[in-house]
């Protein structure tokens, strides 16, 4: 399959031997379901079916046989000395009642076919046959989102299946600009990646990249969206996501209308939107759903960001060196509880990290009936437990706690890996130099996360480099009736969005 | 919108030229890069440099300097606009003829160096002193070195975002620290005004004069600007800016410490930070306070840095200057090292040679330039 340079195989003209050998080439594989029927109507024509059970549509199949076996009697069809076209072309254009049918010449389009769910029907004595679409499998229908949830806002989720993904997100823009390319990527897999874009609306020159990005990747196989952004994305070496993902419809629909392009991945229920930045990440639908003020919570999450990543460090600097900057009483309480742990706070904070870390990936991996086992350990055990044996702190448990918490707060997950990594390089900072280690981590933050482009959208967008228009939408989200504008760092064809709609 | 346009133009002519030529800068980034610049260390030094010699009087020392600030700006931007889109050491060379050219190509080059270093070891001091007694010094220079490194070989392009990033946080930290240390306030320390007529004013200004002449150096990212006449506003609102800053903490030092004492402080900007105390709870927290001058710093040594680097490596032709950085960063260590052998000798140095140094490069050699530079020009229209 490699060789791209090779003659395509084609058929011969004994159904017998075309049978034959598709069996034999996918290894007589009990699903593939072959069968003959005589045309008594049409010329005693034999027909060879070939589809591979599970992936068809049973209903359909039965009615296309009973179109053959039955129908064909009870059709006028002319008679020989009337038709000049070939028997085959008739039956096409007579016979066949399903929606989708095209010709295949060769074997190669024929195991695409009968593999995706199609059904395809050679006849004895002609060199080519045609493919019936029949795709039909079982997946999951349209869920509620589990992980991004909202209050207010649309219930429908994404699928496994591409076709239902696509036609959640056309539900929502039924506008002929919506445009949707397909290509398929993996060699192996042959999974189909499809692109969804407003023409008019996005700027060229990231469809074309996208087209040329997805056209570079040379792989065995794609199993999920996150192999896609792997292969995709702008840096190699960055903790940051710089694809947004998302599972809800609603959300691909607003990135489709400030002018993002959409990666959908068949199998999948996760749908990739580029350009991504920064910001976005701290965006939930949700804020568009609720009234304007509801917007002020991004503050919020804002400052749960900086409290993640710097909790625990900020309560190690200050208790190893800065000491001062607390209140006496609160110092004293501290400095109290720490009388008889046996650690230095660097460890202790470290420990307890590690320890959190741990329970919540082991919360994510354990089988559900042992769930509440855990939770017994990790909150009595491991806090109270750990508290009374004098382990550790209880200020330590504490600041631990929240920065836990504060850790969930992000609307969109993949911003908060990045976030636990990068805790422990600054408790190791905070430790050694106190505040001027945070400082200067920080410091190789914001460098790294300046360097940082999303298919040529600076990350940093719209803070660094900083457009006032676009502050709209970035901390803070100003009325729907104010908005009059995409995000300009998108740099859209179409940057208007909203004439006056308001009296 | 048009700055914006601009700035996004840039990045993509940045990123097609590559790595010879680093990517443009927006007006207001250039703008926001002249104003930390040129707070820069001064932020710590001169509330005590100008009450010196002016006493009470400090605040009025460095109201002047907002017009030397203006006329110097406008010395550089005319040099500039001269030749627009020419670095200054592509222009010493056009007006002086090659060798002297390189020769005064060279002495700015050093003069960027030094200043850097000066800085990276008030940093070091300022730390061993004020914050942690116990550290090393050299662990203190390797640390920030580091980032400097890293900042100027991502390229002008990033770390002029990285200024704007944080940009805002210098804002708000420098006025918490002006309003929560307003209450302390004391008007009678800046009484009585005047009393020594203006010859000890000029004193004070002489100093806050050395600062305002680093800002010379913000003449090689310059040319980074795409418009120059925009640069060239931004140049200058970007001082006068500046100068708002530090007549601020100046007159605010004065106000809450008085003359006396403002004099005696290694930092005062620290010591106002020391002072704050609101509700008993808001009490000691200098180490924030302490991020608006490592800010202000950080830009300046990357600025001093980067145009060191793209000095030397367009001095001797070098394709690409972020292979001098990792050198040049354990160069700057060790120079840091050696200026500066103690405190006594560096207040010496700050108080007596700084300022007629500066004087060669920020007013004798741009003049120099932009004379020499106007007769020439005459000449070949004759």
């Amino acid at each position: 399959m490699m060789d791209t340079e090779k003659q395509p195989a084609l058929f011969h003209c004994s159904l017998d031997e075309n049978l034959e050998k598709v069996k034999k080439e996918l290894g007589n594989s009990t699903d593939l379901v072959t069968r003959q029927v005589r045309l008594e109507a049409v010329d005693q024509l034999l027909v060879g079916i070939l589809y591979t059970e599970g992936l068809v549509d049973k209903n359909m199949i039965s009615s296309f046989l009973e179109s053959l076996m039955i129908h064909a009697r009870k059709t006028v069809i002319p008679t020989e000395a009337e038709r000049e076209v070939e028997p085959l072309m008739l039956m096409k254009d007579f016979l066949l009642t399903m929606g989708g049918v095209e010709e295949v010449y060769d074997f190669d389009h024929l195991y695409d076919a009968i593999l995706t769910g199609d059904t395809v029907m050679l006849v004895e004595g002609y060199t080519y046959g045609f493919i019936i679409n029949t795709k039909q499998w079982e997946d999951r229908g349209v869920q509620e989102p589990s992980v991004q949830t909202v209050v207010r806002g649309s219930r429908e989720a994404f699928s496994e299946n591409l076709r239902t993904n696509t036609a959640l997100v056309r539900r929502r823009i039924n506008n002929r600009n919506l445009w949707l390319e397909t290509v398929q990527v993996g060699e192996m897999t042959q999974t189909k990646v499809a692109m969804m874009y407003i023409k008019g609306v996005v700027q060229d020159s990231v469809v074309t990249e996208v087209r040329e990005r997805l056209g570079q990747i040379k792989i065995d196989g794609i199993l999920e969206s996150g192999n896609i952004e792997e292969l995709i994305q702008d840096h190699t070496f960055t903790p940051f996501p710089t694809v947004y993902n998302t599972e809800r419809p609603d959300s691909v629909a607003a990135g489709l209308l400030e002018g993002r392009v959409a990666i959908l991945v068949d199998g999948t229920p996760i749908v990739l939107l580029v350009p991504a930045v920064f910001v976005q990440f701290f965006q939930s639908p949700e804020d568009y759903y609720m009234r304007a003020d509801f917007g002020i919570l991004r503050i919020l999450r804002l400052i749960s960001f900086f409290v993640a990543l710097l909790g625990p460090s900020i309560y190690v600097a200050i208790t190893t060196f800065h000491q001062e900057m607390l209140q006496t009483n609160l110092i004293m309480s501290i400095a109290a509880q720490r009388e008889g742990v046996p650690f230095p706070a660097a460890v202790e904070a470290m420990l307890m990290e590690f320890t959190f870390e741990m329970l919540r990936e082991a919360g994510v991996r354990m089988p559900r009936a042992v769930g509440s086992a855990i939770s017994i350990v990790g909150a009595l055990v491991l806090g109270e437990a750990a508290v009374q044996a004098g382990l550790v702190s209880p200020a330590t448990v504490i600041v631990v706690s929240i920065t836990a918490i504060t850790s969930f707060v992000f609307p969109s997950f993949s911003m908060s890996i990045p976030i636990r990594l990068l805790r422990f390089g600054l408790i190791a900072l905070a430790a050694s130099f106190g505040f001027i280690g945070i400082f200067v981590g920080m410091i190789a933050l914001c460098i790294h996360l300046c360097t940082l482009r999303s298919f040529g959208v600076p990350y940093m967008a719209p803070l660094a480099p900083m457009n006032l228009a676009d502050q709209k939408d970035t901390l803070l989200r100003i009325p729907i009736w104010m908005m009059h504008t995409r995000p300009h760092f998108l740099r859209q064809k179409n940057s208007v969005r909203e004439r006056k709609s308001k009296i | 919108m048009e700055l914006w346009n601009e700035a996004v133009a840039s990045s993509e002519a940045g990123e097609r030229e590559g790595l010879i030529n680093n990517g443009h800068i927006s007006a207001r980034q250039f703008m926001i890069l002249v104003t930390l610049f040129a707070i820069g260390d001064a932020i710590l030094y001169v509330p005590s440099l100008t009450a010196t010699a002016a006493k009470q009087d400090a605040w009025i020392s460095a109201l002047i300097g907002w017009g030397e600030g203006f006329l110097l700006t406008y010395l550089y931007i005319s040099l500039s606009m001269r030749y627009p889109n020419k670095s200054i050491f592509q222009y010493s060379e056009d007006i002086l003829g090659k060798w002297m050219g390189k020769v005064v190509a060279i002495l700015f080059i050093t003069y960027f160096f030094i200043d850097a270093s000066l800085m990276l070891m008030e940093i070091g001091d300022f730390v061993t002193t004020q914050i942690m007694q116990e550290t090393p010094i050299e662990i203190i220079l390797v640390l920030f070195t580091v980032i400097i490194v890293m900042g100027v070989r991502s390229g002008a392009e990033v770390f002029s975002r990285v200024s704007e990033l944080l940009f805002p946080y210098f804002l708000l930290l420098f006025f918490v620290l002006i309003v929560f240390i307003s209450p302390q306030i004391q008007i009678e320390n800046v009484k009585p005004v005047l009393a020594h007529g203006m010859a000890p004013i000029f004193g004070g200004n002489f100093r806050y004069m050395g600062y305002l002449l680093e800002t010379v150096i913000l003449i090689v990212m310059f040319p980074l600007v795409k418009r120059p006449a925009r640069a060239a506003k931004a140049y200058i609102l970007g001082s006068l800016f500046s100068n708002f800053f530090l007549t601020m903490i100046t007159s605010v030092a004065i106000l809450v410490l008085g003359a006396d004492i403002t004099v005696l402080l290694a930092y005062p900007s620290y010591t106002l930070a020391q002072k704050i105390s609101i509700g008993n709870f808001f009490e000691r927290i200098e180490v924030l306070m302490a991020v608006i001058w490592f800010i202000t710093l950080f830009v300046k040594i990357t600025i001093c840095f980067y145009a060191t680097s793209r000095g030397i490596a367009y001095t001797l032709g070098l394709r690409d200057y972020r292979q001098l950085t990792f050198p040049l960063g354990m160069i700057m260590i060790v120079v840091a090292l050696a200026t500066m052998p103690n405190r006594p000798y560096f207040d010496t140095f700050v108080s007596e040679i700084w300022m007629p140094y500066s004087l060669t490069y920020g007013l004798f050699l741009p003049v120099l330039l932009l004379s020499v530079g106007a007769l020439r020009r005459k000449k070949t229209v004759c």
